[in-house]
């Protein structure tokens, strides 16, 4: 506790500036931080200092919701780590992995479980070294040129959705193309490229396209495949 | 906890028992017990584990996450088999948010209770066969007041700092909840840090934060108490318009 004495006009002014203090954040913007935050508690950090905690931390003084939220996840967290806490015991578990619904080798399909659609293929990564100019080809060997990687219905899924994958190479550079075509013209697919140890995330637009730009053909050809984990958004 | 949640997943105990140990000195909480420190940070140096396992898709990650969401979905009363369903989208929620995680994928197990909670509150939103029980529970959880502890003490510890009286009077007026009213008291106007003024009240922090949010609340909600601290704060230019407050204020 604090031993400064404090007037009553320094206590009013700080008590004013709390109640009309504006709110920073929305609470979608709360929402994805409070993970980080009750973590951040539980593992003694002082979030109060942290600059990086302020706005949410103010945040939670205005919003009811991302407050509920708050205390549900921290009561969670405990009961998580408590040791005398008892929990019912769990059924064998499913398989997630295991079992492909296609597998050629070069392609391998996976269906996941759970509320939405999702699935998981694996494209072996080709040959991507520089094609050689040869006497009949009327040019350099460094063409801009595309790389089809996969192109079927997915009969396996609810829907059928049709799946197309290309690579587009310019100079050294590659655009990864991942188009999710469903009957459904509004729905959109969240895909996940993972390469090696790394992995971005890009949406389906309008046309059912997911691009991945700037992919150095170095580090493309650094990695045996590449990983599409794809979710239906809703 | 290894055997609670039956993880298997360390291959290298020497290595895993020297992130352990680097965990448990990153944790800068004294007031915490050793035992307590000890088990974040096995929590924390696990999530590392099981990141690694899930992103280069280890079946084993995967079910020991779907078992953990299983048993906390059973826990919270749902029927077996909305938990099973539930505990398959948990697992494969993550699976598609593994890419946020790289950077700090020592959350990774937080999250997991995160993803779980957030489908729960969707069930309950769709109208799930569990809604009422589970509502149920949730504002019960909510509504536990807690009693402070020595308030007469903290009191008369809170009149010696201020010179006068009237803001007190103002706040015991319009705070008819002690701790509230105490929370307020030493974060607010004193400036003390909230794990600090929690312990000292006997609550956890969350609880701390929730009468911090509610006294203000309460407060905001009366525009003669606003003008009347205002008054007490001595500025001459009027109060501006409370803007922003997203509360969901009835």
């Amino acid at each position: 506790m604090t031993n400064n004495p404090i007037t009553e006009q320094e206590a009013a002014l700080r008590l004013h500036q709390a109640l009309t203090a504006v709110d920073p954040l929305t609470p979608e913007q709360a929402q994805a931080l409070l993970p980080a935050l009750v973590e951040a508690e539980h593992a003694g950090v002082d979030v109060d200092s942290d600059p990086t905690f302020a706005a949410l931390l103010q945040h939670l003084d205005h919003n009811e919701e991302s407050m509920a939220l708050y205390l549900e996840l921290s009561e969670d967290l405990e009961l998580a780590l408590d040791p005398a806490a008892d929990l019912p015991a769990a059924p064998v578990p499913p398989t997630f992995f295991s079992t492909p619904v296609r597998d050629s080798g070069k392609v391998v399909l996976h269906l996941l479980p759970g509320l939405r659609r999702r699935f998981e293929l694996t494209l072996a990564m080709p040959n991507l070294a520089p094609r050689v100019a040869t006497l009949g080809s009327g040019g350099s060997g460094d063409q801009p040129r595309r790389e089809h990687l996969f192109s079927s219905t997915l009969d396996e899924i609810a829907g059928k959705p049709l799946l197309a994958v290309s690579l587009h190479i310019t100079a050294g550079v590659a655009e990864l193309l991942v188009a999710v075509r469903d009957a459904t013209p509004t729905t959109r697919w969240q895909v996940n490229l993972s390469l090696g140890d790394r992995s971005q995330t890009a949406q389906t637009d309008a046309q059912g396209v997911a691009r991945f730009a700037n992919l150095p053909v170095s580090d493309l050809q650094q990695v045996p495949d590449l990983r599409l984990t794809c979710a239906e958004v809703r | 906890m290894a055997r609670r949640y039956a993880w298997q997943l360390v291959q290298d105990e020497t290595g895993f028992f020297q992130a352990v140990r680097a965990e448990f000195a990153a944790l800068n909480d004294q007031q915490q017990s050793d035992r307590r420190r000890l088990r974040i940070a096995i929590w924390r140096s696990y999530s590392v584990l099981l990141y690694r396992a899930l992103y280069w898709r280890q079946e084993q990650a995967a079910q020991e996450l779907w078992i953990a969401a299983m048993r906390l979905s059973l826990k919270r009363g749902f029927a077996p088999d909305d938990a099973k369903v539930l505990a398959q989208e948990v697992v494969c929620r993550l699976l598609e948010e593994l890419p946020k995680l790289a950077d700090r994928p020592q959350i990774l197990l937080s999250h997991a209770i995160w993803t779980c909670r957030s489908l729960w509150r969707e069930y309950w939103r769709q109208g799930g066969k569990m809604q009422s029980l589970m509502r149920a529970a949730a504002d019960e959880a909510e509504e536990t007041e807690y009693e402070p502890a020595d308030s007469a003490d903290v009191a008369t510890e809170v009149e010696q700092r201020l010179m006068d009286a009237e803001i007190r009077q103002i706040l015991e007026a319009s705070l008819k909840n002690a701790l509230e009213r105490q929370v307020l008291l030493h974060i607010v106007l004193l400036g003390e840090k909230p794990r600090d003024v929690a312990r000292d009240q006997g609550v956890p922090l969350h609880r701390a934060r929730l009468a911090k949010s509610r006294a203000l609340k309460r407060l905001r909600a009366d525009p003669q108490t606003l003008q009347s601290i205002y008054k007490l704060t001595g500025q001459l230019r009027p109060p501006p318009a409370t803007r922003g407050d997203s509360s969901d204020d009835k």
